[in-house]
């Protein structure tokens, strides 16, 4: 099975060939001018085509639709899962074309792995990045309460009181003093 | 993607006690009062061509403001996405072509009830061939005292040029914008007059493809792209709007050899299309924005075309059309470059107001309807009851006739201004300005169908 890539960038491809090519489809991108798309479509037949919404193909893509009723032709629902046809173009910029004869239910799968791949990847790698520095505070608090520990042979509690009060004196956060001890060995 | 930036609230304040000083004087003479908006914040969609025209003049001018209404206009890459923007809301409204909310509702390509209460404008469109076509074609023309080509320019002139690349087994292709574009309408009309055959769709079969038939080939680039992709030699020559004729010219890459002035004269072209439910659910809203269109519509014809440079000048941004003062001024002000040095007056070139331009006549809907069953965008005969049907649902001068009545009511519009309401049909009389000669009744689309000699007849089947 066929799937046409039109207009799409090389990041989004990236991202999605390995999902899309391990469930057995055949990947074919194209990012030429609109008029080589004729001739393109009528060699390749691609049964499934997913197209940029703002590509300048997107035009052709429909005249070519309806010049033959067994091209790919644009998607308009999914059965009762129609809104992620609507998330497919809001929030991943892409438009879904496929031949009467592929199953609703092919189309909502490879919805959902684009969706996955282009949406759901990011937000994990987004939220990963955003806990990024909180974590690094966290390690940095424990290992400048851990040090002072050590060298003064002070309890949990009062190590921690003397970086939060010396936190206080110098109108710093606590993270930061504690970063700061445990880049020059001597607190601030 | 351009966005003009949005009035302020303090503004917004300002204007609107503006308007309600205004309002207040006004009912001294006539009680109408003009309702609230229910959505006052609105995002409209366009496509960079310089018949977008109104939107941008009811924004600058302040028409819209004046009606309580916040404006965001948003230039669309291409015409599906725009459509689309429209069905799923995204879009309030926006500048389409004729055939859009035709082909949306009768579920041509894609299925949604769109409605238009305001047509844009007339003509604005020309064909244009590549130099190489010209001196072929150039040949066969009839010349003037002065040398100058006779005009209009008929495609019987072409036609040996189509057989000779048709003899070499060479496709003769053409460029238009879109499946259900004016352009494809009327390069096809044009076209077909000269005996040159543009091939039919098959919506209801497969395996003929649509240039069944076909002496020429037409496929869709988009505007901007068509002088581009005609120098590089993938088509020979396309219709499109402006002002990507006059750049054919500009550039030397081409001629534009006839407008659809006079193809069909006064043809309507853009509408401003929303959806039903959007119109069911915003009515006081829709009524505004047509008034506010309708003076737009009204400036950029007033005095003979005399705002015109400074339309030109607004429409030479770049966030709304962006192409050069110069190139748009050459057929925004009355005027047509063919065969570059060979400009000849053509006053109507582009008409936003005067011969009822902004009004949505049913006879209009149903031309376009009759030419897609023409071609097999319509798969299927049809009574006429049928494209009198669709042309009602989809056609609306009953919103339309609210608003010119409320600008008359507030003094900023005369009656003489407009159609008369109490007797208009919305079926223009039979017109007989088409360059074959083919006279047009709305009120009998099967006995016009009949009339061609090249198109599907009423008994004609695509299966």
């Amino acid at each position: 099975m066929k799937l046409l890539l039109i207009g799409i960038s090389e990041e989004k491809i990236s991202k999605l060939q390995d999902a899309l090519s391990t469930a057995g489809l055949d990947l074919v991108s194209f990012n030429g001018q609109q008029d080589s798309l004729y001739p393109l479509i009528e060699q390749q037949r691609p049964e499934i085509i997913l197209i940029d919404t703002s590509s300048t193909a997107r035009d052709t893509l429909e005249h070519l639709a309806q010049l033959d009723r067994n091209h790919a032709r644009t998607v308009i629902s999914l059965g009762r899962n129609s809104e992620s046809i609507n998330r497919l173009a809001a929030e991943t910029g892409l438009s879904l074309y496929a031949v009467d004869s592929v199953a609703v239910s092919l189309l909502q799968a490879l919805t959902d792995v684009v969706i996955s791949q282009l949406i759901s990847r990011d937000k994990l790698a987004r939220e990963v990045a955003s806990m990024r520095p909180v974590l690094a505070q966290q390690r940095d608090l424990h290992s400048a309460i851990k040090f002072i520990m050590e060298k003064y042979g002070l309890a949990d509690t009062q190590a921690r009181d003397l970086l939060a009060k010396n936190a206080k004196h110098q109108k710093r956060g606590i993270a930061d003093v504690a970063r700061h001890l445990m880049e020059t060995g001597s607190l601030p | 993607m351009s966005r003009n930036s949005q009035t302020g609230k303090a503004g917004k304040f300002s204007t609107l006690f503006k308007c309600a000083l205004g309002a207040l004087t006004l009912s001294a003479g006539s009680l109408t009062l003009a309702a609230t908006p229910e959505k006052e914040d609105l995002k409209f969609g366009f496509i960079k061509l310089t018949d977008m025209a109104p939107l941008a003049i009811a924004y600058e001018n302040g028409y819209f403001e004046e009606e309580g209404l916040y404006v965001t206009l948003e230039a669309q890459a291409n015409w599906k996405v725009l459509l689309d923007r429209v069905i799923t809301g995204e879009l309030d409204g926006a500048h389409m072509l004729a055939g859009q909310p035709l082909g949306a509702t009768i579920g041509f390509g894609t299925q949604a009830h769109i409605i238009t209460a305001f047509s844009m404008d007339l003509n604005g469109n020309g064909i244009t061939v590549s130099n190489a076509v010209w001196n072929e074609m150039k040949k066969h023309v009839p010349k003037q005292a002065d040398g100058k080509p006779v005009h209009p320019i008929k495609a019987d002139y072409l036609k040996p040029v189509v057989d000779s690349y048709k003899a070499e087994g060479k496709p003769f292709k053409m460029g238009m914008v879109f499946p259900v574009s004016t352009h494809n309408y009327e390069l096809r009309y044009w076209l077909a007059a000269g005996g040159i055959n543009p091939g039919f769709y098959a919506p209801l079969k497969g395996d003929i493809s649509g240039t069944i038939n076909a002496d020429a080939l037409l496929s869709v680039t988009p505007p901007p792209q068509m002088p581009a992709t005609m120098e590089a030699g993938t088509i020979y020559g396309y219709c499109v709007g402006e002002p990507w004729n006059q750049q054919a010219v500009f550039k030397g890459i081409g001629v534009p050899v006839i407008t659809d002035y006079e193809i069909w004269k006064d043809n309507p072209e853009k509408v401003f299309g929303v959806s039903k439910e959007w119109a069911d659910k915003y009515p006081q809203t829709h009524i505004a924005v047509v008034k506010a269109m309708i003076r737009a519509a009204q400036w950029l014809d007033a005095n003979n075309n005399a705002n015109r440079p400074a339309a030109v000048k607004i429409l030479s941004q770049p966030n709304y059309v962006g192409a050069d003062y110069k190139v748009i001024a050459n057929s925004m002000t009355g005027t047509f470059e063919y065969e570059s040095g060979d400009k000849r007056e053509v006053p109507d070139f582009n008409v936003f107001f005067r011969h009822n331009a902004t009004y949505p006549y049913y006879s209009d809907a149903i031309w376009y309807l009759t030419q897609m069953r023409r071609w097999g965008q319509i798969p299927e005969h049809q009574p006429d009851s049928w494209y009198m049907d669709i042309a009602k649902k989809v056609y609306r001068p009953d919103i339309y006739a609210l608003a010119a009545k409320e600008l008359i009511a507030e003094g900023k519009m005369k009656a003489s201004d407009f159609p008369n309401f109490a007797t208009e049909t919305g079926f223009k009389p039979p017109q007989k300005e088409f360059i074959d000669g083919i006279t047009y009744d709305g009120t009998k689309p099967n006995e016009y169908l009949g009339k061609f000699p090249i198109g599907l007849k009423p008994s004609d089947k695509l299966m």
